[in-house]
């Protein structure tokens, strides 16, 4: 397994990496300000749900930039099985945390949508149900993280769990599809009013700046942990009898 | 009103609006919001901790900053 210590010290210009992805953090946080403003403003009411069309502006781009969060940790995972690499490791987790966080969200903005439009706060149909289960799976991922202490087992038990998890992504995303109930069906240019396209697409570019750079930021924060953890362990061998071969 | 999601369309201007749900709107930003700043201060703290814990293992082997 590969030092995350070494692979911090070899890691070329931190700082400048910093910087772009602030650059980054701070275009989407003015994005989606500009975003759900123009969104707001400009978009004129729809037939049946009136104003209440503007919560799309919000869940939608949740969802989407969640299903984009576990795709991220699905790739990660597989490379972390593959390359065994902690770093890696380390990538899926933070994706997955940004992840579960959009997921929440897109439940909460769903409900909130939900109650005017369908009456209802909740209901178990097969799109909300299975995002509750993607919810939950990515809850117990990051649950089973703080449970062990090896970190080689944690990121293989991660790298396994975290791939389950994202297997759930196609079937909430087709779930509208093979199961029509109460949920409507995926939003598409082809689909939605003209007026409503630019700014769905504005603020889902916005939310997915916002997600990069928290993906980003809580990757760094990460090895830098895991760099702690190693001096700490190199300082635990050289206290003990022999332990200088470290 | 319909149990369904209407795809959005827009409103002829004879039709009026209604006007009933400006709370679900305003908490589905509000939470939105919520949450984006949430998460940046957690993410701020959790760098925070994460720099002390480098430093402090550093002095620890005595390699300073």
């Amino acid at each position: 397994m590969e030092s995350v210590v070494n692979r911090a010290a070899t890691a070329a210009p931190m700082a400048s990496r910093e910087v772009r992805w602030t650059t980054v953090g701070v275009a989407g946080l003015v994005l989606l300000v500009a975003a759900q403003v123009y969104g707001v403003l400009t978009s004129p009411p729809d037939r049946d749900m009136g104003h209440l069309q503007k919560i799309m502006y919000v869940h939608v781009p949740a969802a989407w930039n969640a299903m984009l969060a576990f795709l991220l940790v699905a790739l990660a995972s597989l490379r972390y099985l593959w390359k065994g690499r902690l770093a890696d490791d380390l990538l899926a987790a933070s994706a997955a945390e940004v992840g579960m966080l959009l997921t929440g969200l897109t439940l909460a903005l769903g409900m909130i949508w939900g109650k005017p439009t369908w009456g209802i706060w909740w209901t178990w149909e097969p799109r909300l149900t299975s995002t509750a289960v993607l919810f939950f799976m990515f809850v117990a991922y990051l649950i089973l993280r703080t449970f062990v202490d090896d970190a080689e087992r944690r990121a293989q038990w991660s790298a396994v769990v975290g791939l389950l998890g994202a297997l759930n992504v196609p079937i909430v995303y087709m779930s509208v599809r093979w199961w029509r109930t109460l949920h409507q069906m995926q939003s598409s240019p082809m689909t939605l009013d003209s007026s409503y396209t630019w700014p769905l697409r504005a603020n889902a570019v916005a939310l997915m700046l916002l997600m990069a750079y928290a993906v980003a930021h809580r990757y760094r924060s990460a090895l830098m942990t895991q760099t702690a953890d190693e001096l700490m362990d190199r300082l635990a061998l050289k206290g003990t009898p022999g332990g200088s071969r470290a | 009103m319909s149990s369904w999601i209407a795809w959005p369309s827009r409103v002829p201007p004879e039709v009026p609006v209604p006007e009933y749900n400006n709370a679900f709107i305003i908490a589905a930003f509000a939470v939105t919001w919520l949450a984006v700043i949430g998460y940046g201060l957690h993410l701020r703290r959790a760098r925070q901790a994460a720099e002390a814990r480098v430093q402090s293992a550093r002095s620890a082997l005595g390699g300073g900053a």
